[in-house]
């Protein structure tokens, strides 16, 4: 055994450098657009189950939100976006 | 645009572009946040350097300190590299049952004549416009892509003024009520020339593009509105007509596309092939001339990160003394409120 075995437990590494915080920024971004993704279609699904409880995976592809939901998922869509976009430029959120 | 030809995306495209669609509104902190901090470090506009690119240096130095404003840079570059492909995904998800109706409404009265062999200029060639990944051409609907996503489902629903009523209202604006033939110079997928139709009906409408997909966008919109416009994949400072053909010629931000010389060289066109008598308008991006040097920068910076190469040299142009130069006469300038937008050239051919 020719190093310390305790060095294991929180081994030095090179991890993130200053260069490469765009690159991070561009994974955030695309990480927002899948959560925001998901969340849309939770929020559809729930939408059309309530409808009719049944297999409705191509109606969730094919559904057209009307102008209430079209509202609610903008609205939800602006709020994820703030959170994300404000913790990367500093600012505080309210939620 | 046709209600045919309108995509019902699927759920993950139809989300992607809500989420692009969203974008401005979720970056509104971010954006008040920076704005306070270019109000405190430019009290006075006209202390800024005269020198564009000075002022930029400027300005980014002293915006580089704020986490704020990097953090608009890289999440706005997110959206420069990142809408073209959003946009082409929605449209993959649905090209299946897009097609049969793309390529019907590429038949009609509306036609294209393409020009595959004519090199195309080196200001056009290569250049990613807007920052779309492989340029106007790279997708066989690239056109269709960007007219019925890009445009229709992000642009119009945040541009100030609205792309399609500042588009009528120009239409609108020549001095005849009636023209027999018109040329639309840089036609793209047609939604000027769309206004051009709906504003003299009884028209001929001839359109020209260096893009072979955006003019095929223009035929189906021709051909879903029973439309038949001569459309060619020519450029606007070489349509190749004969001389005095048109009764009116008309661009709509086309200009800050072009460098300078070509600017120049499609005015000395437009007079080339308009008839004695007939009317010219050219509708392009705000001047220069009439923004501050803050205004001026934020344009000038938009430019440099969205794909704009030659928004500054054109933006910097006195557009009615190169109509002037081209042989127009009566010429006017107006840049319309609030946003001084769309800048509107008219002149008129001597009889």
């Amino acid at each position: 055994m020719s190093a310390d075995p305790k060095s294991y437990n929180k081994p030095q590494r090179n991890m993130l450098l200053e260069t490469d915080v765009n690159g991070l920024a561009q994974a955030v971004v695309t990480l927002t657009q899948e959560v925001w993704v998901l969340n849309d279609r939770q929020m559809v699904t729930e939408a059309v189950l309530a409808k009719h409880g049944i297999d409705i995976a191509e109606e969730i592809d094919t559904f057209t939100p009307d102008e209430t939901l079209q509202s609610k998922l903008d609205e939800r869509s602006r709020a994820i976006m703030q959170r994300v976009f404000n913790s990367l430029g500093g600012i505080s959120s309210d939620e | 645009m046709s209600e045919e030809l309108h995509a019902r995306l699927r759920q993950r495209g139809r989300a992607s572009v809500d989420f692009l669609a969203n974008f401005g509104f979720g970056m509104s902190d971010l954006r008040d946040s920076v704005e306070e901090e270019i109000q405190r470090i430019v009290p006075d506009p006209d202390a800024l350097p005269d020198d564009l690119d000075q002022r930029d240096a400027r300005m980014q130095q002293s915006l580089g300190a704020s986490q704020a404003y990097r953090a608009t840079q890289a999440v706005g570059e997110w959206m420069a590299t990142h809408h073209g492909l959003v946009a082409k995904h929605a449209f993959e998800e649905v090209r299946e049952e897009m097609e049969p109706i793309l390529k019907k409404f590429e038949q009609g009265g509306s036609t294209v004549e393409a020009n595959p062999d004519k090199e195309a200029p080196a200001y056009w060639d290569g250049v990613d416009f807007h920052r779309t990944a492989g340029g106007w051409d790279e997708h066989d609907y690239q056109g269709y892509i960007h007219a019925d996503i890009v445009h229709t489902r992000l642009v119009a629903k945040t541009f100030p003024g609205g792309i399609f009523a500042q588009r009528r209202m120009v239409a609108a604006l020549p001095p005849k009520d009636h023209y027999d033939k018109i040329i639309d110079m840089g036609c793209s997928t047609g939604h000027f020339t769309r206004a051009l139709q709906e504003t003299y009906p009884d028209a001929e409408i001839y359109g020209v593009d260096l893009s072979l997909k955006t003019i095929q966008q223009a035929q189906r919109l021709g051909n879903a509105n029973g439309w038949s416009w001569k459309l060619f994949q020519r450029p606007g400072e070489d349509t190749g007509f004969e001389d005095e053909t048109f009764d009116l010629a008309t661009s709509y931000i086309l200009l800050h596309e072009i460098p300078a010389d070509t600017i120049k060289a499609l005015f000395k066109e437009a007079f080339r092939v308009l008839k004695p008598g007939g009317d010219m308008i050219m509708s392009d991006v705000t001047r220069y001339a009439d923004l501050d040097k803050l205004a001026q920068w934020r344009a000038d910076a938009g430019a440099k990160y969205g794909g704009e190469p030659h928004w500054r040299a054109s933006a910097s142009l006195d557009l009615a003394q190169i109509a002037r130069d081209a042989g127009f006469v009566d010429v006017t300038a107006k840049a319309f409120d609030p946003f001084k937008y769309p800048y509107v050239v008219q002149g008129h051919k001597p009889e």
